[in-house]
């Protein structure tokens, strides 16, 4: 590690609490002011230093850092790790306006960060455990739980998980006398289980609260959509350090088979994960399963981490598509093994990946029936929160040129080169259509020019053709119902919701009602829509 | 989102690059259908087992070398590949046209999702890569894919989605088993 890389990682390790230093408009006004105190700041001092640390990890991430110095040393496993965590980070600081939480996701940033680089040549017990059991503390939440077990079970998710890494780390020294991971595939298999175990834990704790679901918001009285309310958890931030330090120890391990079936019960973890439509987690448990598998499958499970990491951070549904080159990664890897554990992984990643587009529809579905005046992103709760914008960037990149993400380790370069030029033609045809429309011909003129639905998407977005002569347009649409909120919620905060049909089964019995009448039935008279109202 | 996965699927089987698994992507995204995906999987795994690369630039440089995958090889494998074509074709994406009084609730073919399911299934059966003599093998694949096109409009006309997603499900679960367990 050079110089200038040493003095980036001890920022990027500083920065978030430096962040907390900066001007508080809310603490700075005078006592009287209480509107000013209670609007959110304008510039957010915390979040700006996450970023600029996210920031700092990167440069690591992109010049290749490794090695050691000053008592900590980083990976570029770790330092992507370090750098999703920060994402996470400045997600959650969105919206946050109580002084305790800022402070409290800052400083559980440096207890994860500390606990991925804190040691000479590896990840020390001290560090690990200590660092992460702070950052479990200060990011449980508190205020949102009920008294009781049930309202602590996440705490005691986040403690078991801590505690795992514990047990790992007694076990490696029962076997080697050593409290920091080796550098060398020697790990037992018991100590490799007690690592992955702790990272599924850990897991668990970050994406508790990250089940995307669509209920209805506070103000749904009031006119017009209400203000979002999405907001990443900080706890969160522990998925990103426990899937570092999962996805570091299992590659360790002196032989393959003896943690085969631990990676085919996380296989079936994930499967069971996307079935309750916790992607998040699924992702993350079918990372650390192709981790525990063959050695073709690591950097398979790097990018599914990483697509984890960015979809917590993001958590909007359309985001399930940063898992494509991780599962892209994960076939080539099983091509190149073609043993049963890898065939496994690959049975179990269709199915997620099933489950989640699945999810992902239904989701989009209730979204477009929650914008009430049309296919718009913002009123659907589509579109990201400015603290996820830098979460956005990196998962376009991901998506676009995953070949590119040389730590993973992954050999995606006809990937790239292919997704690219998808890109690339499609942004082109997309512009051309919006156009078209813009100009009155062609293709997107009928879309646009139908009154108060805004930007061309959602249900009539696919065409290649606009309507046909001499037919009568629809009237403005009208809002089915109150608007929605996309939000992350408990199962006991909302009502269950009925599942809606998907998108392509919807439209056939509208078809058959006002194409085929029955025989014999008088023709329907035309109904009377109402029109636009006439000057 | 539709129009613009499936003029990037277009893009992807014209110039035979890519990943034949995000390929699948696209044309889910495309036919906004999740079992247009899984025949787009299935579809994969059948390039996998027959050439043992998900590259849609290996599957063409092999077609270079061993001849065009629709009538070169064993038995099993070019059934395979006409299948996996099949498939494609079948799982077309259509279009709801612009809702008006005339044609609310109707379904109609997606020229661009035409075009890129033709040029796919035309790279599957007859799209191997230029050689030393390009002359054939570009007059070879613009004849495959216009027929493709061709074939995949018909299709997507005439059968309904429902029919036409059973089909496309069978076809390609057939090509994946042809190429795996040939």
């Amino acid at each position: 590690m050079t110089g200038a890389q040493a003095a980036t990682l001890v920022a990027a390790l500083v920065l978030p609490v430096v962040g907390l230093l900066g001007p508080d408009d809310r603490r700075t006004a005078s006592s009287g002011d209480a509107e000013r105190r209670r609007r959110p700041a304008t510039f957010r001092w915390p979040q700006a230093g996450v970023v600029v640390a996210a920031a700092a990890w990167l440069a690591l991430v992109v010049s290749g850092a490794g090695g050691h110095a000053a008592g900590l040393h980083i990976t570029p496993v770790v330092a992507a790790a370090g750098c999703g965590a920060a994402l996470i980070g400045a997600a959650s600081l969105e919206g946050m306006t109580k002084r305790r939480s800022q402070v409290a996701t800052c400083v559980a940033l440096v207890g994860v960060g500390a606990a991925l680089t804190a040691g000479p040549d590896g990840a020390q017990a001290v560090a690990v455990v200590g660092g992460l059991a702070v950052a479990v503390f200060l990011t449980y939440d508190r205020g949102a739980s009920r008294w009781g077990w049930a309202g602590s079970a996440p705490a005691f998710l986040g403690a078991a998980g801590v505690a795992a890494y514990a047990g790992g780390f007694v076990l490696l020294h029962d076997r080697s006398g050593r409290w920091t991971l080796p550098a060398t595939p020697t790990l037992s298999a018991e100590t490799v289980v007690a690592f992955v175990v702790g990272a599924a834990l850990l897991s668990v704790y970050g994406t508790l609260g990250d089940r995307l679901t669509l209920r209805r918001g506070p103000n749904d009285s009031q006119s017009g959509p209400a203000a979002p309310q999405v907001g990443t958890r900080s706890a969160a931030i522990l998925l990103a350090g426990g899937l570092a330090l999962g996805l570091s120890a299992a590659p360790l391990r002196a032989s393959t088979a003896d943690v085969g079936v631990a990676a085919v019960v996380l296989a079936a973890a994930a499967v069971a994960a996307a079935g309750m439509r916790r992607g998040t987690l699924s992702l993350a448990l079918l990372a650390l399963a192709a981790a525990a598998g063959p050695p073709a499958l690591a950097p398979g499970a790097r990018l599914l981490a990483a697509a984890g990491v960015i979809a917590v951070a993001v958590g909007r549904p359309w985001v399930w598509l940063v898992a494509v080159p991780g599962a892209v990664s994960l076939a080539m890897g099983v091509v190149d093994d073609g043993g049963r554990l890898a065939l496994a992984t690959a049975v179990a990643t269709a199915a997620v990946a099933v489950l989640l587009a699945e999810a992902a529809v239904d989701t989009l579905a209730g979204s477009e029936d929650a914008s009430a005046a049309g296919p718009s992103w913002s009123a659907a709760g589509l579109s990201p929160p400015l603290g996820a914008l830098p979460a956005v960037v990196a998962g376009t990149w991901l998506v676009i040129a995953a070949g590119t993400w040389t730590w993973t380790g992954s050999a995606l370069g006809a990937y790239d080169q292919g997704m690219a030029r998808a890109v690339a033609a499609g942004l082109l045809a997309v512009v051309g259509y919006v156009l078209a429309g813009q100009l009155g011909v062609g293709a997107g003129a009928g879309v646009l020019s139908r009154p108060g639905t805004g930007p061309p998407g959602g249900r009539q977005s696919s065409g290649a053709s606009g309507p046909p002569s001499g037919s009568t347009p629809l009237p403005p649409a009208r809002p089915r119902r109150r608007p929605t909120q996309l939000v992350r919620s408990k199962r006991s905060a909302s009502p269950p919701r009925p599942r809606r049909p998907a998108l392509s089964q919807r439209a056939r019995p509208r078809a058959r009602s006002s194409a085929r009448p029955p025989k014999g039935a008088r023709p329907p008279k035309p109904r009377r829509r109402p029109g636009p109202p006439e000057a | 989102m539709p129009l613009g996965a499936a003029t990037g699927l277009a893009m992807m089987a014209a110039t035979a690059s890519g990943d034949v698994f995000a390929a699948a992507v696209l044309l889910g995204l495309a036919a906004a259908d999740i079992a247009a995906g899984a025949v787009g999987v299935l579809v994969g795994v059948a390039v996998v087992g027959r050439w043992g690369s998900s590259s849609l630039a290996a599957l063409s440089g092999g077609q270079a070398v061993v001849g065009a995958a629709g009538w070169s090889g064993p038995v099993a494998m070019v059934l395979s590949s006409w299948a996996a074509a099949f498939a494609i074709v079948l799982a077309c994406p259509r279009r709801r046209p612009v809702p008006t009084a005339a044609t609310e609730g109707a379904t109609g073919v997606s020229l661009a999702g035409v075009l890129a399911c033709g040029l796919l299934a035309a790279a599957l059966v007859a799209g191997p890569a230029a050689g030393a003599d390009p002359a054939p093998v570009v007059a070879l694949r613009v004849g495959a894919s216009l027929v493709a096109v061709v074939v995949a409009a018909v299709v997507a006309g005439a059968c309904s989605r429902p029919t036409a997603r059973v089909g496309a499900l069978i076809a390609a679960a057939a090509a994946a088993a042809l190429a795996v367990l040939a």
